[in-house]
């Protein structure tokens, strides 16, 4: 596990980085909290997380077991592919299509 | 979607023993570069995008290149709709890593787990907002500009952090892979010799090939299918673009109307002036008066924040003529009035650099005709490097800020 350590100096990013993530906090809670409604934006975020680890990865875990099981290998990755070029054109043109 | 082991070996992942392919270190490496390079272009041209629009006082953003924000905008929607597939391979092929097991080995871990919640919830909401935004649809209570920009540092910050704990393998330092272990999955994972070597189960440069083809083929979709809305030689092909530039009034895409902005009256009234203010000198032009002064004439591109561009040939007034006329001083800041009220972007910043650019027009004509009413008849401002909602249309007023 050695090799995967980070060096010491990495701290120094680590900490610039937890200095950006603030600045961007300040801006979203302190700056203008009328604009950016912190509770509703803090939700999105959430969701966007829940939504994602939730439904849409599990969904593409199950996807995947089904192939897996009912394809042959080479076969297997030929349709993956295309299904991902396929889910990615759905994926932007959802907004367009569902928009009110 | 491309290779998957049994759902114990999802659930219950050792680290090492995992199966090598699609899941492991090397293609976690190669999704995730791509996807750092989307995200790096998309941050500095949003960078860029924010400084236009939300002026620092000390740093006065040039007036050229003349097709500036034209690349750059046009950039940042289409490196963010490229991470999007990448986005999600990525996370694809990471998601195992949620259910390690133990949770965390110790504080640095710790600190790395914690660290990926601002990543991917920040990296999943600024494609989601972004792609919502470009099709101009706000289901939020906030203000999207500063929300967007917030998680935006939110997102690079805890990508720092993430490259600094994952430097061994942003490096290529990576182990090979154990051999696989055919005892975690329900199947056999790798036995070359059973299936054929080319097609075996858990081939993992196979697999690896074919995640990194998904991705690179979804990529290339996505970006032929919407980045003819800002670069001309797509606009056939781009069958999914989020706007046509070239469809609207005058054959150029409209954002807001004469009637939504509600100065379709005023716009019209032939007595309509406009006021040129710098301090106590007040000097007044009509439209005949315009029309008589000196023209020129400018290919410029009109370049909005969304993403969609078109170039055009605008005739009008060059703003420096009034200027020097006026006598307004040249380091004096602008500020453009239109006859809009109650809007956000109703009135538009100059700076020195932009005010008196030669090609910084107060436009008449758009492509040889008078301006459509809804291309912001009697006069609008159009600049170099701006973006389309400083453009500011149905001109009231030209005063010092």
């Amino acid at each position: 596990m050695n090799a995967h350590r980070m060096p010491r100096a990495g701290w120094v990013v680590v900490a610039a980085g937890v200095l950006a993530i603030g600045w961007g906090l300040w801006q979203l809670v302190v700056v203008a909290p009328s604009a950016t409604r912190p509770v509703a934006a803090a939700a999105w975020l959430a969701g966007a997380l829940i939504v994602h680890d939730g439904v849409i990865a599990p969904v593409a875990v199950l996807v995947g077991l089904l192939l897996v099981r009912s394809l042959t290998p080479r076969s297997r990755r030929l349709v993956a592919v295309l299904a991902f070029v396929a889910v990615s054109l759905l994926v932007l043109a959802l907004p367009g299509l569902l928009r009110p | 979607m491309i290779e998957l082991p049994s759902a114990r070996a999802v659930l219950h992942p050792v680290d090492e023993p995992f199966p090598p392919g699609a899941h492991d270190t090397r293609s976690a490496v190669t999704i995730g570069r791509l996807l750092g390079i989307a995200v790096a272009v998309a941050f500095v041209t949003g960078m860029i995008s924010h400084l236009h629009q939300h002026p620092l006082g000390w740093l006065d953003l040039p007036s050229r290149p003349v097709w500036g924000y034209r690349v750059t905008q046009g950039l940042h929607v289409i490196a963010g709709i490229a991470a999007i597939p990448l986005l999600l391979a990525k996370l694809w092929v990471v998601y195992r890593h949620l259910f390690v097991w133990p949770p965390v080995r110790d504080a640095a871990h710790a600190v790395e787990r914690l660290l990926l919640v601002p990543l991917v919830a920040g990296m999943l909401f600024e494609v989601t907002s972004g792609l919502l935004n470009v099709v101009r649809w706000y289901p939020w209570p906030f203000f999207f500009p500063r929300v967007h920009y917030g998680v935006a540092w939110m997102v690079v910050g805890s990508l720092a952090a993430h490259l600094a704990f994952k430097w061994w393998a942003v490096c290529g330092r990576i182990p090979e892979p154990v051999a696989a272990q055919p005892v975690l999955g329900d199947e056999p994972l790798a036995s070359p010799g059973a299936a054929g070597a080319a097609g075996a189960a858990g081939a993992p440069d196979a697999d690896r090939r074919a995640l990194l083809i998904g991705a690179l083929a979804s990529t290339a979709a996505v970006t032929l299918a919407t980045a003819g809305q800002t670069v001309p030689a797509l606009h056939a092909i781009s069958a999914l673009k989020p706007r046509d530039p070239l469809a609207g009034p005058q054959g150029l895409a409209v954002n807001r109307t004469a009637s939504a902005a509600g100065v379709r009256s005023a716009a019209l009234d032939p007595g309509w002036q406009l006021t040129l203010a710098a301090g106590d000198r007040v000097t007044r032009f009509t439209l005949a008066d315009l029309v008589a002064m000196p023209q020129q004439v400018a290919r410029l591109p009109l370049a909005c924040v969304e993403g969609w561009s078109a170039e055009a040939e605008w005739t009008g007034v060059p703003l420096r003529a009034l200027l020097s006329a006026a006598g307004v001083p040249a380091d004096a800041h602008l500020r453009a009035v239109s006859l809009e009220r109650n809007w956000l972007y109703a009135n538009s910043p100059l700076n020195p650099a932009q005010a008196w650019d030669p090609l910084t027009l107060l436009a008449l004509r758009l492509d040889g005709e008078p301006l459509d009413l809804d291309h912001g008849y009697p006069l609008r401002l159009i600049g170099p490097n701006r973006p389309g909602v400083h453009q500011t249309k149905w001109l009231e007023r030209i005063e010092v800020a």
